[in-house]
């Protein structure tokens, strides 16, 4: 191992270049190829998640009663290093909002970061605009609330308990503010979906949410509602690529261990 | 047939500005570095206009509040008029945010109501706590064993129960506990860089809608 990395140092390679460098190689080629695979008809199976079946019953529940769905994008934005998750919030929003404009759910989104304003409001606006079927006469409504997280947190509590709201979704970046919501939400009585990533975030998500979407289960919506082959082919690769990791740590250990 | 063509150059766009942020990773370049400084600066004027976005964003939405006698729209009032008072007495004052009344508001206004808000923490935890231990299958079962320990490994009562319960703490922190956690950043990682690949790829376009 330490001659590796010594062979990297002296070709002027970073070993997070390196890393980078190797998982894109790996990954790139791997989605590629599962994704033809499963355009060209070959036959996947998904373990099922509560959190997205679920997910497809409050939104007939919400069209039902016309009481509506709170989305929370979280209080990550899309110009930092919670990218991703805000983008997970997105790519879930996108989907519920598909279904939600065909069914006449209302849906109320807040957001956090400016940043992500304008990307949840074209995402709302464009499956109100592109769905043939609507029963909406306006797209979903997009708040922002306020860049301050705790400042998020009192408005996200004010849209739970004074807008008669009939579940509350919960994706993206998230940090202790979370359990004001989650405990407002759970004592309104409120079904809850919540997700994220933060390990120290995640008890308060078990503790509040009635279905959760643990670490990379945030990123897996594109695969569940309204499925696409890429998505599909992304968690196959993220399965592939933990076996591969977990080999390589094995592997580290042993080599370590035989002092190699 | 335009907007197509529209989110088609979106598209074009974002991946090529990607893959120079990428190639700017691997390579060491001065102009690739002046472009991706560049491509920042503006990324950092873009989150300003958003922010301007953002307060008509937030204005909207109260007057609409204030427009339908929604619920607590007395405080969507309140809320208005504290907004365009702080914005006023910035923009009057030529130092803007560092003007001494708008740090008087932050200081003696928004942080001990921050603080207070965040102090409903302590409650929230105790009743989540209780919820998150009530004995209803064999993983609450665990949880409850393992937090016992933890909280009674932290206090001197713990020892005097059982010498080894500090040692137990320990190990359960430093491995299982942090060996999940590390699992959970690990497969949160690929996830984002899958994220980011499809994105770079044009398969997620929420920038091109």
């Amino acid at each position: 191992m330490d001659s590796v990395i010594e062979l990297l140092k002296n070709s002027g390679t970073s070993e997070q270049q390196a890393l980078v460098l190797i998982l894109l190689l790996v990954m790139l080629p791997l989605l590629l190829l599962f994704t033809s695979q499963l355009r060209a008809g070959r036959p996947t199976s998904l373990r099922p998640m509560q959190a997205f079946r679920r997910l497809e019953g409050l939104i007939g529940r919400g069209a039902e009663t016309e009481r509506p769905i709170h989305i929370s994008l979280g209080t990550g934005g899309i110009i930092d290093t919670s990218t991703a998750e805000s983008l997970a919030g997105i790519i879930l929003l996108e989907r519920v909002a598909h279904q939600s404009v065909s069914s006449g759910a209302p849906l109320i989104v807040t957001v956090s970061d400016p940043t992500l304003l304008p990307l949840a409001q074209e995402t709302a606006r464009h499956a109100w605009e592109t769905r043939l079927h609507r029963y909406q006469s306006a797209p979903p409504e997009v708040r922002l609330i306020a860049p301050d997280p705790v400042a998020y947190a009192a408005g996200v509590m004010d849209v739970l308990l004074g807008e008669n709201v009939i579940a509350n979704i919960m994706v993206g970046k998230f940090g202790d503010e979370y359990l004001l919501m989650g405990e407002t939400g759970v004592r309104s009585q409120v079904p809850q979906i919540a997700g994220g990533v933060n390990p120290q975030v995640l008890p308060f998500i078990h503790a509040t949410a009635d279905d959760t979407l643990i670490g990379e289960e945030i990123f897996a919506s594109g695969a569940y509602i309204n499925p696409r082959a890429t998505h599909i082919a992304s968690l196959r690769v993220q399965d592939w690529m933990r076996v591969l990791i977990s080999i390589a740590i094995l592997l580290g250990v042993l080599l370590r261990s035989l002092s190699l | 047939m335009k907007s197509r063509l529209g989110r088609s150059l979106v598209t074009a766009i974002t991946i090529g500005v990607g893959l120079l942020i990428l190639a700017n990773f691997f390579v060491r370049n001065d102009l690739l570095s002046l472009v991706q400084q560049t491509l920042l600066d503006w990324a950092i004027i873009l989150a300003a206009i958003a922010l301007i976005l953002g307060v008509f964003n937030v204005i909207g939405t109260h007057l609409r509040k204030i427009r339908g006698r929604q619920s607590g729209w007395l405080y969507s009032i309140f809320l208005l008029a504290a907004m365009g008072a702080v914005i006023i007495v910035g923009l009057a004052d030529p130092r803007g945010p560092a003007s001494p009344v708008v740090s008087w508001i932050f200081q003696y206004v928004q942080i001990p109501l921050e603080a207070t808000i965040f102090s409903l923490l302590a409650f929230f935890v105790a009743s989540a706590a209780y919820r998150a231990f009530r004995v209803r299958s064999v993983d609450s079962f665990i949880m409850l064993v393992v937090g016992l320990i933890v909280l009674l490994g932290q206090v001197p009562i713990g020892a005097a129960i059982w010498g080894k319960l500090a040692s137990a703490k320990d190990w359960l922190l430093s491995y299982p506990s942090t060996g999940g956690a590390r699992g959970i950043i690990l497969g949160a990682a690929l996830g984002a860089v899958l994220t980011g690949l499809r994105v770079l790829l044009g398969v997620d376009r929420p920038h091109a809608q």
